[in-house]
């Protein structure tokens, strides 16, 4: 094991310790907080397979994160299904709108795939708009039931039970990103995002590879959503929208995107600073956040992770 | 009857989502930059024709004023903050994501949050009889007016010399400066037009769209769709496809009001499914 190895270790065995720790000193907000800050990373880490490693930036991932949190209501609220058959089901349907979307979006790059991605994310949103026996509409999709454990030591139900339920999916997705990246699939992707045409002169199958990066990267965008779902316990539209696509890949490049822990923290922070915002200045807190965007953008161009690499060589 | 009814409503909607579109096409073919800000700079022109209206009741003078205060936001976004990043897709959406918060949270705090309606000019204010309905006369103005905008982009682009300079600095940036033009003070001028038209065509809708928080969203997802299927930068495209989309929207919202967004969004994926680049488009 290379020293830089054990550094990586340690940098995230030490997050992981603080992560763990941090939350049995904070209230119940604060500990919902971090839950989201750990559900929307996870949601940025996802974008970050097609976007930072494949090289395809998506405005569309809401499409995902969406499917997965109102297929998993769908069928605990309207469906009756018991929590195990929903998760299953929710993860199903997710991959299967990757595997449906995926043959279409990537027929396009640049900024012709960016902006598919965005019809698609829309669609969606149109579908949960308007089809209000299923979704709920505009008024949402409510009464949808926490998971239990049916242990007795680890109540899901309260805001720290749940945190840590969240924390344990998190670590175990992120392992599993991780491992995808450091395999051949993953350098695959690098490769494409570096030089498609190379790739296939080289001889590897650039779209297979592409569409099973994608699948990959919308199901565990799916299952962001339906930690949400069991978060939130309530869902709207939004959730498909626009402009939670465009927070995706605000997070993954403000992050740094190409690394996972650069998208990681890229959607915690800025999870992070919207309530933050929304806390000193209730009413114009989104002028704060365009604020901090604009700044971001124009002085780290790539990102957070992008300045740590350049300040420290590695 | 009804039908027809529809067909000229859609067709003027259609006009003035063309005008907006001509905006945004026209930034992104010549500069090859993405301008999310055109639905805040709607709402922009929007707000600023309607407190010039307000103030002096001279619908002319709202309209430029509109088109000049969405023009000068413009160029002021481009000259201070877009020329500062990268020059690529990611970078820019993500910055003008952010001038967007900015924006909507500034007109917010400036003029209130009510839905506002612009009063129509004098000259145009009345409708005429058309079977059991009244069609009114600036739907129609506005039909000819974004036609008109189409013909005199489409002379200024093809037939003028200032056209054949934006010509040359899209298609070749680095040739063109080296005969001797100013690039970029040619784009501060492209950006500023394109941003104009955006609020021009807020002001212009205004007396049949109105105006309020949110709006900017809801003329923006259309323009977006215009914009891609008719290929990028295509003037042609975009007017093609102007009038696809008013026309989809204004019968969609009247017969399937259900399905209407969902119609406008599939239509953009089946377009793009079957010709990746747009109708107009190029690789």
């Amino acid at each position: 094991m290379s020293k830089r190895f054990l550094v990586y270790l340690s940098l995230v065995g030490v997050a992981i310790v603080i992560w763990a720790i941090v939350p049995s000193f904070l209230n119940d907000y604060w500990v919902a907080v971090m839950t989201e800050m750990l559900i929307y990373g996870l949601f940025a880490m996802a974008i970050d397979i097609v976007t930072g490693y494949t090289g395809l930036p998506s405005l569309g991932h809401a499409a995902f994160f969406g499917t997965g949190a109102y297929a998993l209501g769908i069928s605990l609220v309207r469906l009756g299904q018991g929590q195990v058959t929903s998760l299953f089901f929710a993860m199903v349907v997710t991959i299967v709108m990757a595997a449906i979307i995926g043959p279409v979006a990537l027929r396009s790059r640049g900024i012709f795939f960016l902006l598919l991605m965005a019809g698609f994310s829309m669609m969606l949103w149109a579908i949960a708009w308007k089809w209000l026996p299923v979704t709920g509409g505009d008024d949402g999709l409510v009464g949808i039931t926490r998971l239990d454990l049916g242990l007795s030591w680890w109540d899901l139900s309260s805001a720290t039970g749940f945190y840590y339920f969240v924390l344990v999916v998190f670590v175990l997705a992120a392992i599993a990103l991780y491992v995808i990246t450091k395999s051949p699939l993953g350098q695959s992707l690098i490769g494409i995002r570096e030089s498609e045409s190379r790739m296939r002169s080289l001889g590897y199958n650039v779209w297979l590879h592409s569409y099973i990066g994608f699948i990959i990267s919308g199901f565990f965008a799916g299952l962001a959503g339906i930690l949400f779902a069991w978060y939130n316990l309530f869902l709207s539209p939004g959730q498909f929208h626009l402009v939670l696509s465009t927070e995706g890949l605000l997070m993954v490049v403000l992050g740094g995107g190409g690394v996972l822990w650069g998208a990681f923290l890229g959607g915690a922070s800025i999870t992070l600073l919207k309530q933050i915002a929304s806390l000193i200045a209730p009413i114009h807190w989104l002028l704060i956040m365009g604020t901090i965007y604009i700044v971001a953008i124009i002085a780290m161009p790539h990102g957070i992770s992008g300045m740590i690499k350049k300040r420290w060589r590695f | 009857m009804d039908y027809l009814f529809y067909a000229l409503n859609g067709l003027s909607y259609g006009m003035m989502l063309f005008i907006l579109t001509a905006g945004l096409t026209l930034v992104l073919g010549v500069m090859g930059i993405l301008n999310l800000c055109a639905g805040v700079s709607y709402l922009v022109g929007f707000y600023a024709a309607f407190s010039v209206m307000s103030a002096t009741n001279n619908f002319l003078l709202a309209v430029v004023a509109g088109a000049l205060a969405a023009g000068a936001v413009g160029i002021f976004v481009q000259q201070v903050l877009l020329a500062r990043i990268p020059k690529q897709h990611t970078p820019q959406v993500l910055l003008t994501f952010g001038v967007i918060l900015l924006l909507e949270e500034l007109t917010l705090t400036i003029w209130e949050r009510n839905p506002m309606r612009l009063a129509k000019p004098a000259l145009l204010a009345g409708s005429f009889p058309f079977g059991d309905l009244t069609f009114p006369y600036y739907r129609l103005a506005l039909i000819g007016m974004g036609c008109l905008m189409a013909l005199l982009l489409w002379l200024f682009l093809s037939k003028t010399k200032w056209g054949a300079i934006l010509r040359a600095g899209r298609d070749n940036p680095e040739m063109a400066e080296a005969v001797g033009i100013n690039i970029p003070r040619v784009w501060v001028w492209v950006f500023g037009l394109g941003v104009a038209l955006d609020g021009l065509a807020g002001a212009l809708g205004g007396p049949f769209i109105g105006g309020r928080p949110g709006l900017d969203w809801q003329v923006l997802l259309p323009a977006l769709v215009i914009v891609i299927t008719g290929g990028m930068g295509s003037i042609k495209g975009a007017f093609l496809m102007s009038i696809v989309v008013g026309l989809l929207i204004t019968f969609g919202n009247a017969l399937f009001p259900e399905v209407a967004m969902f119609l406008l969004f599939l239509l953009m994926v089946v377009v793009l499914a079957v010709r990746p680049y747009g109708l107009f488009g190029k690789a």
